[in-house]
């Protein structure tokens, strides 16, 4: 079963897919669905002997291509409709082990290009509004399957956080005419304390309002909205960047240190949203080394993270982190 | 790049991406059906 419910007091879509209390929950490394076809082995996600990446429809998918009828009738309060979209996952190859971090910028350019094709492949089907690029890395933050991949989800609706983005962004806009995000690069490079990594392209930060201790933020210098607006050059500098953040993440504390990364870029559904600007954001789950931060009663239940640590002090710290910046 | 799509049996899409002038992606499907050709 898998619809779209609304909720009118948050004023949001929630997914239900119980079809995916079935999915692979980490399956030995010899039987990996996501590795290669081996000559008389079994059949895996990918028929093939060897692949770069490969992208593909999720076989437990929130949203589908074709999906079927809701299993309820919607009322006058309670809106409910098809959930329609692709949930996408991508294997950044076909190596079984290790992250994104053991791959090579030229690897990881090659990784930019490919989400850029999914944005505008996906994007131009004309039940999708917004596509939306993330990784979940380690099983603290719940993913079933050790292979190195990433994950699509392509919505039939601009989700809440991009929505609300979209919004302080167009209320700065018409308030100075000025993009918001351009405006906050301006403020993190002329206060410094909080930048993590720069190169000729991109800026990466803890952001002032940091709501995970370790979160960072990539973002280009010049206003884009989304993969499309970079040049070759601006994508290569964006996997240079990701590599740097990523290997500091993995140095701060010798071990590989889980994430959800997530690309935030205009919607593909027709409208105004050139004031927007594309970004990535992580949230490492860690608050220390030994410990985990949890989202509690006021992160889940009133929307207002609290962050026990000073965002200064967690730039500083991965700034020292190897490769040093 | 490059890129070839193929539907797999059950319907789902799946999209190989190329980089390398020599790639070593074969399809596991199309092989066998080489083979069947042969037969």
């Amino acid at each position: 079963m898998s619809e779209l419910r609304w909720n009118p007091l948050l004023q949001q879509w929630v997914i239900t897919a119980t079809h995916r209390q079935e999915r692979t929950f980490f399956p030995p490394d010899d039987y990996c669905p996501l590795c290669p076809t081996q000559e008389g082995g079994f059949p895996t996600e990918v028929p093939a002997e060897d692949y770069e990446i490969v992208a593909f429809d999720n076989k437990f998918p929130s949203l589908r291509r074709k999906a079927p009828r809701p299993a309820v009738k919607q009322t006058g309060l309670y809106e409910v409709r098809r959930a329609e979209g692709v949930c996408e996952v991508i294997l950044y190859s076909s190596k079984h082990s290790g992250t994104l971090t053991d791959h090579t910028v030229e690897d990881i350019n090659n990784l930019v290009h490919v989400w850029t094709d999914r944005y505008t492949e996906l994007g131009a089907l004309d039940f999708v509004d917004y596509v939306f690029i993330f990784e979940n890395k380690g099983k603290e933050i719940g993913v079933t399957l050790n292979h190195p991949h990433g994950q699509i989800y392509a919505y039939p609706f601009i989700p809440p956080v991009v929505r609300q983005e979209i919004a302080a962004s167009a209320d700065h806009m018409a308030k100075t005419g000025r993009c918001l995000v351009c405006d906050i690069l301006a403020e993190e490079k002329s206060d410094g304390r909080r930048i993590v990594a720069q190169n000729d392209d991109f800026l990466a930060f803890v952001p002032f309002y940091a709501r995970y201790p370790y979160e960072v933020h990539i973002a280009p210098r010049e206003h884009r909205c989304s993969l499309p607006d970079f040049s070759d050059g601006e994508k290569m500098d964006l996997a240079r960047m990701l590599k740097t953040v990523l290997l500091k993440y993995d140095n701060l504390w010798g071990f590989s240190l889980p994430y959800m990364m997530v690309l935030h870029q205009k919607p593909t559904t027709p409208g105004d949203f050139d004031h927007y600007h594309f970004h990535i954001e992580f949230y490492p789950p860690y608050r220390t080394k030994e410990k985990l931060k949890f989202l509690a009663g006021s992160e889940a239940g009133a929307g207002v993270f609290i962050n026990d640590t000073l965002a200064e002090e967690k730039a500083a710290e991965l700034r020292a982190a190897t490769p040093e910046t | 790049m490059t890129k070839q799509t193929i539907t797999k049996k059950d319907g789902r899409l799946l999209t190989y991406y190329r980089f390398t002038k020599e790639s070593k992606v074969e399809s596991r499907e199309s092989k066998v059906e080489s083979r069947k050709s042969k037969v």
